[in-house]
């Protein structure tokens, strides 16, 4: 899950993006409105992180913008003053959420994938689909009520592809919100991260979770909801 | 004391009016007698010298015949003129025959070629005004001159009759007159003080949040007044943005750097004693400079600003909350009488309802419930204004409702701000507006109510 985070604070903004990606998120950085305008624009973001007292541009005004240009992914707002009147006119603008400062960074994590999944359409904080059942918040995997032990990475992927349950996703749409900008992106490691996730979860070959779209990508199979199997 | 600008010079415009009139009444009534009585005295001249002309006082028995007074009133009994002439020693020489049976008592006489003018009275009560003269009488033989007392009198009810119908006609026209200046003075009046009684309606205006400002049409002297008021409303106005503005970049700057203590202090590689050690103190400023702050942004109530309209307030927040609780599917209902206003800052109106319903949804269960009514109350100018917030939640433990109100108590740690929300709410409710905060919490949910009343 890839956030975009506006902060001109720098240690605020390098504390917080260091805080969530070790929580397997891929966060891009801006320190004004600008770049963040841009940054928003251009890349595949799934959550966006606003300063509302940007030094350029007001992070209203981002906000204001993002939604006129039609970008439709949800944004918290990072608020200082936290009057209603200006918590009410961010909402209003296009916000989804808001934080005031100094917030605890735990609050922050369960606000964005809060919104992760309210724009994915999940409700819940455990997706299940089938027989698997990913809690985002313990971040852990069970298959029938027994634990599947992953790594961090193979998490990420795992995460995105059942969030997306039911929906191809192109090997371009998965390095793109799962890698920040500035990384090296190598889509054979996709490829071998998707290979281990299905010996995982699929050990004896019958459930068959990670399907291949030849030259689109992957879909995981099972739609959201405990659809009886077999 | 007379409370009205208006009475008071009406008053005054009134008194010296009455007081102007009235003597101009005096000296025109004091010169009318003048002239009248004058007039009386010419007449009675007049009919002297007429009967000079026309007497023989050297043939005693028969000096005058009646066929040639000058007068034929004085022939007639009590006609109200009379007239007689006496020579030296008192004797009657010749009296007219309206005297008949009647006494006079004629004026001391007076030197020779000399004028008497005097009142007297008659025998009947009848008041009169004589003339007396002292006449020498040459005889026609040649003899010494004698001086013969010539005495005429006249009623002075002609005189009286003329005097009340001056004053008859003066009164008419005078009286007519005070009305008609009093109606333009009344009308003056009402142009000047027109500017007076459009400022009271403008301030009217204001209060009631139908106009932003005094329009800039005003005579002269009311033109400073009217600027000066104007540029008060806009430097409240502006000085309280200012204000706000200020106050948000101090929190910007203020929390901001807490912010990077408590997102560093959360760090994974941070020692866990030091974490423990700084997380209360960060947490206690966090408290302090969150409600410092909201109570320094609150602008309270002030006599001319604009009455806010609450539904449109109520809407928006709710839909705001919807957004951020979209998650918990809460059913948020608002019910705002209609027109109801609220005659303070729309901020410090965003503060109560938006704590308020926001601490309702933190706890509830499936709903909450935001009501704005208007509380008839006998006496009282204005309705109380009461919000009802409700939620459905757990309630609050019995021991804690009266902490639930402490500054910065928060009553569920998990739950972030809730003591901060309801303690700003009581401060701006009690310390800004003078109102009342009622808290009522059960099992089956809580009611926060907060009552306003206006002056």
């Amino acid at each position: 899950m890839r956030l975009l985070l506006i902060e001109d604070e720098s240690l605020l903004r390098e504390g917080l993006a260091e805080n969530l990606r070790s929580q397997g998120f891929a966060v891009d950085t801006a320190a004004n409105g600008r770049d963040g305008l841009f940054m928003g624009d251009e890349y595949p973001i799934d959550v966006a992180i606003v300063d509302l007292g940007l030094p350029d541009i007001p992070g209203t005004e981002v906000i204001k913008r993002w939604r006129e240009n039609g970008r439709q992914f949800p944004i918290l707002v990072l608020t200082a003053r936290g009057s209603w009147e200006d918590k009410v006119a961010g909402l209003e603008l296009g916000a989804d959420d808001y934080l005031v400062k100094p917030f605890h960074t735990a609050e922050l994590v369960a606000r964005v994938r809060a919104l992760l999944r309210r724009a994915a359409g999940w409700s819940d904080p455990r997706l299940r689909c089938g027989p698997y059942l990913l809690d985002t918040a313990a971040k852990t995997l069970h298959c029938r009520e027994s634990a599947i032990d992953i790594t961090a990475f193979e998490y990420k992927v795992l995460e995105y592809l059942m969030m997306h349950a039911g929906r191809v996703v192109s090997k371009t749409e998965l390095s793109e919100h799962l890698y920040e900008d500035d990384s090296d992106r190598d889509s054979n490691v996709l490829e071998v991260i998707v290979g281990r996730l299905r010996r995982k979860l699929d050990p004896t070959r019958t459930l068959n979770p990670i399907e291949t779209a030849r030259g689109h990508g992957y879909r995981f199979s099972y739609p959201p909801g405990a659809g009886v199997v077999d | 004391m007379l409370r009205s600008l208006h009475s008071r010079l009406l008053l005054v415009a009134g008194v010296v009016l009455a007081a102007f009139l009235g003597g101009a009444a005096l000296i025109i009534d004091h010169g009318f007698r003048d002239s009248a009585l004058s007039g009386v005295q010419e007449r009675l001249k007049a009919q002297i010298f007429a009967l000079l002309g026309i007497i023989d006082l050297d043939s005693p028995d028969k000096p005058l015949a009646d066929t040639l007074l000058p007068e034929p009133a004085l022939a007639m009994p009590e006609s109200g003129h009379y007239a007689q002439v006496q020579d030296t020693e008192g004797r009657v020489v010749w009296r007219s025959r309206s005297m008949l049976g009647l006494r006079i008592d004629w004026l001391e006489s007076p030197p020779a070629g000399d004028f008497v003018f005097d009142e007297a009275r008659s025998s009947t009560g009848e008041r009169l005004y004589c003339l007396g003269y002292r006449f020498q009488w040459e005889p026609r033989d040649s003899g010494a001159a004698r001086p013969f007392n010539f005495q005429v009198c006249e009623g002075s009810r002609l005189y009286a009759r003329q005097v009340r119908r001056f004053q008859r006609t003066l009164g008419f026209w005078f009286g007519g007159l005070g009305v008609l200046l009093l109606l333009i003075q009344i009308g003056i009046l009402r142009w000047g003080l027109k500017p007076l009684r459009r400022l009271v309606m403008e301030l009217g205006a204001l209060e009631q949040g139908r106009q932003r400002a005094l329009e800039a049409d005003y005579p002269r002297e009311l033109q400073a007044l009217v600027h000066n008021l104007n540029a008060l409303l806009g430097a409240r106005e502006s000085h309280l943005q200012r204000y706000r503005n200020a106050l948000g970049d101090l929190a910007h700057s203020l929390k901001t750097p807490l912010a990077v203590i408590r997102t560093t202090l959360e760090n994974d590689n941070r020692a866990a004693s030091v974490r423990e050690i700084l997380r209360e103190p960060v947490d206690q400023l966090d408290a302090t400079v969150r409600y410092q702050l909201q109570r320094a942004a609150t602008a309270g109530r002030s006599a001319l600003a604009q009455p806010v309209k609450i539904a449109p307030v109520v809407e928006r927040l709710l839909s705001s909350l919807r957004k951020v609780y979209h998650a918990r599917g809460l059913a948020l209902t608002g019910v705002v009488a209609p027109g109801a206003t609220f005659p303070g800052d729309q901020g410090d109106l965003m503060e109560i309802i938006g704590n308020l319903a926001d601490n309702a949804c933190k706890w509830a269960r499936t709903r909450v419930k935001v009501e704005v009514s208007n509380l008839e109350v006998p006496g009282a100018p204005r309705p109380t204004l009461r919000i009802l917030v409700a939620d459905d939640g757990p309630g609050l433990p019995k021991a804690r409702l009266g902490d639930a109100l402490q500054r910065g108590t928060r009553l569920d740690e998990k739950v972030e701000g809730q003591g901060i929300g309801l303690a700003t709410v009581r401060d701006i409710v009690e310390g800004a507006y003078h109102g009342v905060l009622n808290l009522d919490s059960n099992a089956a949910g809580t009611r926060v109510e907060v009552l306003l009343q206006f002056p």
